[in-house]
């Protein structure tokens, strides 16, 4: 037998660990991440406030349509049917948001629940699982939500089911990834055999650790979500007219592409800016708590 | 660093030592700050001589090895001198430092696994460096040479081992590839970073038996670093004890392990479990070492050393020899008149 | 090889199956009476019965997906509620359009990915890698029907560039160099979200091979960084594949908004036609055989896996 230093039996705790090149930084996020939370809250407050604060967004005069922003009234002009687009911005952000939102809180839920039953099951319960959200993988996304949502019927109900179906499995694979690293670490092994329950280790051992990358994974993934539900409402399958919704308002528009070609990159880029700050926001977070990065859905 | 190794004259001809590194410094330099890691080593290895770098994790030694063949690029920069054969390397222009590098001075790393190409079979590996090299000139000249090769670090079966991608080879195999393609151009210095390290026990001793078979029949000096003194005790050879980027000691490894001078190499064989004494019973050095970027003014072991004086903490104390072919960067290593004509 | 190619092929079998299950439980769960929308308001009681037989809605659910299957294996994918014609054949028309337009997307997304990855990974300060970070966020976080809506505003309307919509000119001769402008504003904005996704992942897997202790193996071996690079980028090459043999999948269900913009003839356009017309049939095949090109396209990819990664063939 060899002995080395580092195994030294009598030493001093740390003295065989290599050094720290610096005394550990404490992270923080980038300057991009923190204007990117800004923007987030921004977005938020609208969607609770935005509403109370414009006019009807419904509201229109046929003989002032298409009027150019800056107008006078309408700052960013009215569209088709002389409604004022930036009330409908402004009104339009709260259905936008959730239409983007509650698919992502709902596969949150049901994605974790799924990830570490699976990760904690034995081999058959684990496999039953994870192929049937194989399944899933077989489908573009994308067309499987519009079939989920086509068959289901227009409306925004019905989106966000259809989007939660497409984003549960991402999240379960990500949780199930997470949950099964755990499960390698010793400390589990001392969790059960103390005779903790399933149940008790899943909540007070899994959850704590698996939450961390769930939340980093499933912020980046509402921007993706916002995108999707604006498109579903483009397709016509989202909530129906006259209401205001940012992916309605860009189908809308887009027939006055000749006439009024920016009229179109308005709510357009209403949605590039809520996807790109929830995206921005995730990458920051993941810096933070420091989680490895996942496969994008 | 001043380093004075008082040797016979015989012994410091430079010209004919396949290796000479004086004073040698390595300093990371990023963006923010620039580190110094490795602080003015110097030491001579000789033809067919074994030179070991001992010390604890951190130490430097892997970064002295990679500064010796500046595989840093512009991440580190890199003072002294290295010579091999009496010609200097630092600052040599890229396409010659390519022909050195696995040509005259070869690197065994410590893992195995990622020393190889995954992607790549064993034998296109070898016939790669060989390619490169000059070494074989023909497809077939080279694919006969790699299989010499591979038989010649004792693997059975060279064949199916050359069509064999790294995945398919236990470590210990993996182990023998890769000092196959570090042996592959006859080199003169063979660097070898903790060869055994990744390995499993029993096929450790293999592997370090097989490196002093290869050094006895081809002449290579070796270089050899280890965290392990059970290695540098079958070793042999010299050996320089680093602390802190820095030799604290150095000389025959008989000798520097048998009788240590330096009070940290002291504490590192203290450390080491003895047959019939009781574990609790056993001196170990007390805190850790100091980060890099972080050492002390003064010697750098003083805030562990159970010998420090006042002065240790201001004046670090320069290696000097305290015997015949023994050196020693500590006062206490040689109380007597040594001291005195080093101060 | 053979045998890996083989295990993957038997894999595929059951996630067909599960496929299937996916999609008839979709036309199953529509709300609404198949009958009542193929016979139209005017329809007799007797006229509804004989239909409801003829469909076999009488039948259970086991059945009728036994039955669908059987239909569906055979080649037949119902009928057109709004055409009133079979639907295989147009969706099959539709299907070839698609791969063609995902095609040229792919392309486009893997060479602009790649180039602005490797740039950003190998030159990591400097204007040029900021804007190819940049580009990389934003490109795939834009809804692309609006960045098709752009390029037809500015190239195709604006500046006359190229022609705004279909596959080709009505009179023209159908040739190649008609398709060809045809293609291109579709295709660069089908291609613009993936290539955002392929160039990050891309970056991070230069990043981590060139991180990976066998590059400084062969840089102490004498090899040059040509040549050391020529075994890092081939280390990229199995993650490259995954990557953009999902972002290809990505396409396959995305273009249904460039589809839509440009008026291509492809399955998406289809889809969204039906969407409007509510003719189910079409909207369930275009889905499946969509999900069979995807699967297809899976078992390419980990074929080619399977060939430049020997580690996974074992
Ligand atoms: N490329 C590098 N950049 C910055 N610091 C480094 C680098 N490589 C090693 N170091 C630092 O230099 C110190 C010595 O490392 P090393 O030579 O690997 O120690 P060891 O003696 O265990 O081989 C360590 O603290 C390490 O953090
Ligand atoms: S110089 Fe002083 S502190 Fe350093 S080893 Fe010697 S006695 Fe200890
Ligand atoms: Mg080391």
């Amino acid at each position: 037998m060899t002995a080395t230093i580092e195994a030294s039996p009598n030493a001093v705790p740390g003295s065989g660990a290599a050094p720290t090149t610096a005394p550990r930084r404490r992270r923080r996020m980038t300057v991009s991440a923190r204007i990117a939370a800004g923007v987030v809250a921004l977005i938020v407050l609208v969607a609770i406030v935005g509403p109370l604060l414009v006019g009807d967004p419904n509201a229109g005069d046929a003989a002032r349509r298409l009027l150019p922003a800056g107008s006078a009234g309408h700052i960013l002009g009215t569209d088709g049917q002389g409604r004022d687009v930036f009330a409908r911005l402004i009104d339009g952000t709260r259905l936008s948001l959730l239409a983007g939102l509650v698919p992502v809180l709902f596969a949150a839920v049901v994605g974790t629940t799924l990830g570490v039953t699976a990760g904690l099951s034995g081999k058959w319960g684990h496999r039953a699982i994870m192929r049937t959200l194989d399944v899933f993988y077989a489908f573009p996304a994308v067309l499987l939500a519009i079939a989920i949502a086509a068959a289901l019927g227009s409306g925004i109900s019905n989106s966000i089911i259809a989007l939660a179906v497409i984003l549960v499995p991402p999240v379960a694979r990500v949780a199930e990834t997470e949950t099964r690293r755990l499960a390698d670490l010793d400390y589990m092994d001392a969790a059960r055999a103390s005779g903790a329950s399933r149940l008790a280790i899943a909540t007070r051992q899994v959850l704590p650790n698996v939450a961390p990358p769930v939340v980093v994974y499933c912020t980046a993934l509402i921007g993706l979500s916002i995108v999707y539900a604006a498109g579903l409402s483009f397709l016509g399958l989202g909530v129906s007219p006259p209401t205001a919704e940012w992916g309605l308002m860009v189908s809308d528009h887009t027939q006055y592409i000749y006439t009024a070609p920016f009229l179109a990159a308005i709510p357009a880029l209403a949605i590039l800016v809520a996807s790109v700050a929830f995206n921005v926001l995730g990458d920051g977070l993941r810096d933070l708590l420091d989680v490895r990065s996942e496969a994008r859905a | 660093m001043t380093t004075s190794l008082e040797k016979d004259p015989a012994a410091t001809d430079t010209t004919v030592a396949p290796l000479q590194v004086t004073d040698l410094t390595t300093t990371f330099v990023s963006r923010h700050r620039s580190v110094d890691v490795v602080r003015g080593v110097s030491f001579t290895l000789r033809r067919g001589e074994t030179m070991m770098l001992l010390g604890e994790s951190g130490s430097g030694k892997s970064v002295t090895a990679r500064s010796i063949m500046q595989l840093y690029g512009s991440a580190a920069k890199i003072g002294g001198s290295v010579t091999m054969n009496g010609r200097e390397l630092l600052g040599l222009p890229a396409p010659e430092l390519r022909s050195l590098r696995g040509g005259q001075v070869a690197l065994i790393p410590q893992d195995p696994t990622g020393a190889l190409d995954p992607l790549r079979r064993i034998g296109s590996q070898l016939v790669e460096v060989l390619g490169v090299h000059g070494v074989a000139t023909t497809k077939q000249a080279a694919r006969r040479r790699a299989e010499e090769l591979l038989a010649m670090v004792g693997i059975p079966d060279p064949k199916r081992v050359a069509d064999s991608y790294p995945h398919q080879l236990s470590g210990g195999m993996r182990q023998r590839a890769v000092i196959a393609i570090a042996v592959s151009c006859d080199p003169q210095v063979l660097i070898a970073d903790e060869p055994t390290t990744a390995l499993d026990v029993t096929v450790q001793a293999q592997i370090l038996e097989l490196i002093v078979e290869l050094q006895q029949r081809s002449g290579t000096a070796v270089l050899m670093v280890t965290h392990d003194v059970g290695v540098a005790r079958d070793f042999g050879g010299r050996i320089g004890v680093m602390y802190a980027g820095r030799l604290v000691e150095e000389g025959p490894a008989a000798q520097v392990l048998g009788e240590p001078r330096h009070p940290y190499t002291s504490g590192l064989l203290a450390a080491l479990p003895t047959p019939g004494v009781a574990r609790g019973a056993l001196r170990s050095i007390v805190g850790s070492p100091p980060p890099v970027g972080a050492f002390p003014a003064g010697c750098a072991f003083a805030p562990r050393c159970p010998q420090a004086r006042p002065s240790c903490h201001e004046q670090d104390p320069p290696l000097v020899t305290v015997a015949p072919d023994r050196a020693a960067a500590c006062p206490v290593a040689n109380p007597g008149p040594a001291q005195e004509r080093a101060a | 090889m053979l045998g890996y190619v083989g295990r993957r092929l038997l894999m595929a079998i059951p996630i067909l199956f599960g496929v299937s299950i996916v999609i008839f439980i979709t036309i199953k769960i529509i709300p609404g009476d198949p009958v009542a929308s193929l016979l139209g308001p005017t329809g007799s009681p007797e006229a509804r019965a004989a239909l409801t037989e003829r469909l076999g809605l009488n039948e259970p659910w086991p059945v009728q997906y036994v039955t669908w299957l059987g239909h569906t294996l055979t080649g037949d994918l119902g009928t057109s509620i709004a055409r009133r014609s079979d639907v295989a054949p147009m969706v099959l028309d539709a299907l070839m359009n698609t791969l063609i337009l995902s095609a040229a997307a792919a392309v486009i997304a893997i060479v602009l990915g790649v180039a602005v990855g490797a740039l950003t990974a190998l030159r990591r300060t400097g204007i040029l890698a900021r804007l190819g970070n940049a580009l990389a966020l934003f490109s795939i976080s834009v809804p692309q029907y609006s960045i098709g809506l752009l390029l037809i505003i500015y190239l195709a309307a604006g500046a006359g560039l190229f022609p705004v919509s279909g596959m080709y000119n009505p009179n023209g001769d159908g040739g190649f160099v008609d398709l060809f402008n045809h293609l291109i504003l579709p295709a660069v904005t089908a291609a613009l979200v993936p290539a955002g996704i392929i160039a990050r992942m891309f970056r991070s897997s230069v990043l981590d091979v060139m991180s990976m202790d066998f590059v400084e193996a062969l840089t102490s071996r004498g090899l040059s960084h040509r040549r050391v690079m020529v075994h890092a980028f081939h280390n990229t090459v199995p993650s490259l594949l995954t990557v953009a043999g999902l972002q290809i999948g990505y396409l396959l269900g995305g273009v249904i908004f460039v589809e839509a913009v440009f008026a291509w003839p492809g399955i998406g356009l289809l889809v969204y036609q039906s969407i409007t017309q509510r003719d189910l049939p079409v909207i369930q095949a275009g889905v499946l055989v969509s999900a069979l090109a995807f699967v297809v396209l899976n078992l390419v990819v980990d074929a080619l896996h399977g060939l430049v990664d020997p580690r996974i063939r074992a």
